[in-house]
């Protein structure tokens, strides 16, 4: 195994231990092993799938990210520019709206995703033709004002609908994220999205790869690379909108990670994919840590990660500008 | 072997292709024509990438070098196995003599590097293979060293130029204007006539020791 893996392995299992200590309330190394009624409560019925879930949510955005990145030829594009996370907020929240008419709080668990899903296609797509008229630029300017748009429509109707239904999560956490998981059911279905999602990417990855290099020669081989996008862009909407249900959007996170690895390990679809997970399920767990407290107070998610994250994109915008000349 | 019968193009209800047939075998096949008359859609249409009426009939496999593509950040080895297919690219990689390149990422190459790792793949995929422009964006060295490619192994190439120099190694030219097929025979018997009259410039057929050339001579500026 190469050197860079270990290290990849060391510092994942580094994080997920110390997610497992540091949170809203920090439990004792003591009380890992054998932890006593209150302690085993927080462990096993919040801290857990609250740190799964950032392992999973963390697989789903940098893998999202590496094959948008790969689809859409543009290095500069995750889920958060591409306006699916936006898109995904808002069917998120317009699932709350439609309670107004009269159907029973708790069906909300079945239709919340669904809808999420459809509106993240919705403003992928509407991204992607901004994009295709566009040009590369084109396309994150246009990803960044379709974001901008859903973002809008989260506010309206958040604001119209916050008297009504106090439960709902406030503003906060659905433009800049928070990942607190109370339960095992999300982090089950989390699961099975993200395995499924990396799977297909490994499993794939040399079509995607092809996918990224011409559409001709997909021709050649048997494939409709439109087809084969939109199928991908499905994917990636429904898996990356019911992370948006459960933890709001958390930005950059599938931006940066493709782009460490690429300089790391190398750009092929199936080493970006493997690598994307560990690093950014890894870079997730630590980010939380810093979100939930580390401070004193809490800090959204994306507040974080823009911190880390845009100094990265405006590398890489800078160098391939300097590149291309 | 590449066999095309009545093929027809309409995209936005214009007419880019209109009953084109022609059968193209072993060697180097070139079609000519000036901008916009068809060639890039002909080719596009024997992958399947425009839609088209008639009929199309492959034997051996097509594989396809495009005119333009993307240079992602991955190494060579992951362009070349690309797509999925089991080919021996290796064989191509040593006839080409570009395993020096296969670990050095893609998108560092120059473009004539580049564009002979996709000819590699290409060569390795399909007995029929489809060059759009091969030789254009390139230094006189590496058009040399494509047309010689073309010339050693025994398959069916399909190529677009705007290089008029490619007809002395062509087995086959077939010229378009606007859409409609005017030529289909050997170099030898293109008349320069016929092609001045085609790209709207005086150009002269020059034969030097049994190799044809053919020169624009008069451009009116």
């Amino acid at each position: 195994m190469k050197l860079i893996t270990i290290i990849f392995i060391i510092l994942f299992a580094f994080s997920f231990f110390l997610s497992l200590i540091y949170g809203d309330v920090d439990i004792p190394i003591s009380q890992l092993v054998h932890p006593n009624s209150i302690y085993a409560y927080i462990l096993y019925e919040i801290r857990l799938p609250t740190v799964l879930s950032a392992v999973f949510i963390g697989i789903i955005l940098s893998v999202s990210g590496a094959i948008l990145q790969m689809l859409l030829r543009n290095p500069l594009v995750d889920s958060y520019i591409s306006g699916t996370a936006s898109g995904g907020a808002f069917g998120a929240v317009l699932a709350y709206f439609l309670l107004l008419f009269n159907l029973p709080f708790s069906w909300i668990v079945f239709f919340q995703p669904i809808i999420a899903f459809i509106m993240a296609l919705l403003a992928t797509l509407i991204t992607i033709i901004i994009g295709k008229r566009s040009g590369f630029l084109g396309l994150i300017i246009g990803g960044v004002l379709v974001s901008f748009v859903f973002s809008s429509l989260v506010t309206i109707l958040l604001s119209f609908m916050s008297l009504k239904y106090p439960q709902i999560p406030s503003l906060t956490f659905w433009l800049l994220g928070d990942i607190s998981v109370i339960g095992w059911f999300d982090v089950i279905v989390l699961a099975i999205l993200s395995t499924l999602l990396l799977s297909l990417a490994i499993l794939k990855s040399r079509i995607i790869d092809l996918l990224a290099i011409s559409d001709e020669i997909s021709y050649a081989h048997g494939l409709n690379p439109d087809s084969q996008r939109i199928l991908w862009l499905a994917l990636v909407s429904s898996a990356v909108a019911y992370c948006v249900s459960i933890a709001g959007t958390i930005g950059f996170l599938g931006l940066i990670v493709p782009h460490i690895i690429r300089r790391l390990v190398g750009g092929n679809t199936k080493a970006l994919s493997i690598y994307s997970s560990l690093i950014g399920s890894t870079i997730l767990m630590l980010s939380n840590i810093v979100s939930r407290g580390l401070l004193g107070y809490y800090i959204p998610l994306t507040a974080v990660m823009s911190l880390i994250g845009s100094p990265i994109m405006i590398m890489a915008l800078v160098r391939r500008n300097a590149s291309a000349e | 072997m590449l066999v095309l019968n009545n093929i027809n193009v309409n995209i936005n209800g214009k007419r880019i292709l209109s009953d084109i047939s022609f059968s193209v075998n072993h060697g180097v096949n070139v079609v000519l024509g000036p901008n916009g008359s068809g060639k890039t859609t002909l080719l596009r249409a024997i992958i399947g990438m425009v839609k088209y009426s008639g009929e199309i009939r492959v034997s051996g496999g097509v594989s396809f070098v495009p005119a333009e593509f993307s240079s992602p950040q991955m190494n060579v080895i992951d362009v070349l196995l690309s797509g999925n297919r089991k080919a021996d690219y290796l064989h191509f990689v040593k006839e080409l003599d570009l395993e020096k390149f296969l670990n050095r990422e893609f998108s560092t190459l120059s473009s004539g590097e580049k564009k002979l790792v996709l000819i590699a793949k290409a060569l390795a995929e399909g007995e029929n293979v489809i060059m759009d422009e091969p030789l254009s964006n390139l230094d006189v060295k590496n058009r040399l060293k494509i047309m010689k490619i073309m010339k050693k192994f025994k398959k069916t190439f399909l190529i677009t130029s705007h290089e008029l120099d490619i007809v002395n190694y062509s087995d086959k030219i077939i010229l378009l204007s606007e859409g409609k097929l005017v030529y289909d025979g050997s170099s030898s018997d293109l008349s320069e006539d016929l092609i001045s009259s085609v790209y709207g410039v005086k150009i002269k057929k020059v034969e030097i020791n049994g190799d044809i050339y053919f020169r624009p001579i008069e451009y009116s500026l």
